[in-house]
């Protein structure tokens, strides 16, 4: 594997810790914000051209964590092969392999009501007349998804905290929030 | 259109790979239930995502 070290940094590895970190933060910080734009975009008594310009956001925002969501996997793998953790190798990254799974299972289950606010919407504006249906059909969707929502926020925590538990400074290779315990055998020696 | 193409190709290529490497070290080490549920999740997905990605390329429009 290629080294490049500035003042004592592996700037490869480095970067690629700090990207996938950024990611999911990133991932995050946008899950939050669809979370609370989600809000006026279902409710009917706010004007039509805010919920449209909402859902348009909301829209916006679910496709950048579209992009994090589908390089965070790839990102998360070239980490693993560098910095030669192999994809199993350890209890807690086969275990995060396995939220991470789980995470995407839940994006499967949002694919297809997905963009329905601003399809429906648009049609409000030009003069659809199922009113109510279109609304509801909003309103529905948006409360299926929130609890897929809630899922993958949880997940994701969840996936962070077990990460940062296992983070190691690579000179020492001692994790920085807990102690490494000594590893001792209990095998009785025979005789 | 594009990040669906891409989100669909993420699925299987990265289900397949996990999944696929999950089945391997399994065989190298021995069961773990752990990678048996990557083997699974991985593998699931992947399966899954095949024939909406075979419609997404061949049967559009």
């Amino acid at each position: 594997m290629p080294d490049f070290t500035i003042f004592g940094i592996n700037v490869i590895e480095t970067s690629f810790r700090w990207l996938h970190a950024f990611m999911v933060a990133g991932w995050l910080l946008f899950d939050f914000l669809v979370y609370w734009l989600h809000f006026d975009v279902k409710n009917p008594k706010v004007p039509l051209e805010a919920r449209l310009e909402r859902a348009k956001i909301m829209h916006g925002i679910d496709r950048i964590v579209a992009y994090i969501f589908i390089l965070t996997l790839p990102v998360g793998i070239i980490l693993c092969y560098y910095t030669d953790n192999l994809l199993f190798s350890s209890t807690w990254l086969t275990w995060k392999h396995f939220l991470y799974a789980v995470i995407v299972i839940d994006g499967l289950c949002l694919i297809p009501i997905s963009g329905t606010a601003v399809r429906n919407l648009t049609a409000i504006k030009n003069g659809a007349e199922n009113v109510d249906e279109l609304n509801h059909e909003i309103k529905h969707h948006m409360n299926i998804a929130m609890p897929a929502v809630f899922v993958v926020w949880a997940l994701v925590i969840a996936i962070s905290i077990l990460t940062l538990l296992n983070l190691k400074q690579p000179e020492g290779q001692e994790y920085f929030f807990r102690s490494t315990s000594a590893v001792t055998s209990t095998q009785q020696l025979p005789g | 259109m594009f990040v669906v193409y891409l989100l669909w190709i993420t699925f299987v290529a990265g289900g397949l790979f996990v999944g696929i490497a999950a089945i391997l070290f399994m065989q190298d080490n021995g069961f773990s239930i752990a990678v048996a549920l990557n083997a699974l999740c991985y593998l699931g997905i992947a399966l899954y995502g095949l024939p909406k990605l075979y419609k997404f390329v061949f049967k559009r429009g």
